[in-house]
């Protein structure tokens, strides 16, 4: 039976806190640090140095939140894309071998497998149930394309600042999405985030974290796919 | 959250126009009113420390009098203005000057420039 003390807010959403919490932590980090190295750059170049609120909405601040946002809701965007049609032997990241697909409507328990307490719209047929299958993955997708294209826009107006500080030609925004600029801060943080989602896949083949549901049991065995501790 | 992004993309977009960039062209005119006109010190007072210095050094002579022997083209109107963050390039009709934000104002910091394709503009007049 659940005691009154285990149903607590903070309990019973301990992880949205806490890492919703590191989040604003890191970002605040991120704003002084980054102001910090940006103040010591103008210096260098013997220009004025910057408030933190012009730092906080200057494009040079933008493209460094931006370009790690989008890397991260594409990696879960295509783990969440992926894991539906890709399978891996013996990862607890990877359902069973068998259930490779989009799965049963009773697997998935919508239409007339839905229960009494299943969303509404996973009750629902037609398009409401076509959009509410896809929801995650299309807001996931969404929140990406948009931080993609924030990247691009601030990234775009701080490479012009830079180009013009070193009386250089400006570019046009489409000209900067093939430039190597752009693919650089995207494609650095791509690798950086696809590394670690192959390392988690196949590392929990052989490794546990007892009690952490990213992991097999700690007696299961190597083989075993699509177990949660 | 799909918010977060949406500011950002309108902060961006606002730091893109840059700090009033009709100002800038504003300023190059200015500068080049002064120097034609021969009024060295108007002109001096629209560059930056930096320029000012390194034309007095390069020229050794005061800026007032440095800048007025410099060979700048004559130029009329603003013909197209680029401004990000703090830095603009402004194309006039007869030349193109290069401005940055110092102490709250636009200041030259580059001027009778010349297009060089791939390569930096080639400057009368530089100091960054």
């Amino acid at each position: 039976m659940t005691s009154p003390a285990s149903n607590g807010f903070l309990r019973t959403n301990g992880l949205t806190v806490f890492f919703g919490t590191i989040f604003l932590l890191a970002l605040v980090g991120q704003a002084l640090t980054g102001h910090a190295v940006y103040n010591n750059g103008q210096v260098t170049d013997g220009l004025a140095e910057v408030s933190l609120l012009r730092y906080l909405t200057s494009s040079e601040f933008a493209v460094d939140v931006t370009e790690n946002w989008q890397s991260e809701y594409l990696q879960f965007l295509l783990y969440i894309l992926a894991t539906v049609w890709l399978v891996q032997r013996g990862s607890p990241e990877s359902k069973e071998l068998d259930k490779v697909g989009i799965e049963s409507d009773k697997d998935q328990m919508i239409g007339k497998y839905a229960r009494p307490n299943s969303p509404a719209w996973a009750r629902a047929g037609g398009l409401r149930l076509g959009v509410y299958a896809r929801s995650l993955g299309l807001v996931m997708g969404l929140i990406f394309l948009l931080s993609w294209l924030a990247q691009s826009i601030s990234g775009h107006s701080a490479y012009n600042r830079e180009q013009l500080a070193s009386l250089q030609e400006p570019i046009a925004w489409l000209g900067y999405l093939g430039s190597a600029d752009f693919w650089n801060r995207t494609l650095q943080n791509w690798q950086s985030e696809f590394l670690a989602v192959a390392s988690m896949v196949v590392l929990s083949i052989y490794l546990r974290q007892r009690g952490s549901p990213e992991s097999k049991p700690v007696g299961a065995p190597h083989e075993a796919t699509g177990l949660e501790g | 959250m799909l918010a977060a992004p949406l500011v950002v993309i309108g902060l961006a977009g606002c730091s893109s126009l840059g700090p009033d960039s009709a100002g800038a062209g504003e300023v190059a005119l200015a500068f080049h009113a002064a120097h034609e006109g021969g009024d060295g010190g108007q002109a001096c007072e629209l560059l930056t420390e930096a320029a000012r210095t390194e034309l007095e050094q390069s020229s050794e002579q005061p800026c007032d009098e440095a800048i007025l022997a410099e060979d700048l083209p004559t130029a009329g109107r603003v013909v197209e203005v680029a401004a990000y963050g703090g830095d603009a390039r402004i194309v006039l009709d007869g030349d193109v000057v290069f401005v940055t934000v110092e102490g709250g104002q636009w200041k030259v910091t580059a001027a009778g420039c010349e297009f060089r394709s791939d390569r930096p503009y080639d400057c009368t007049l530089t100091g960054s």
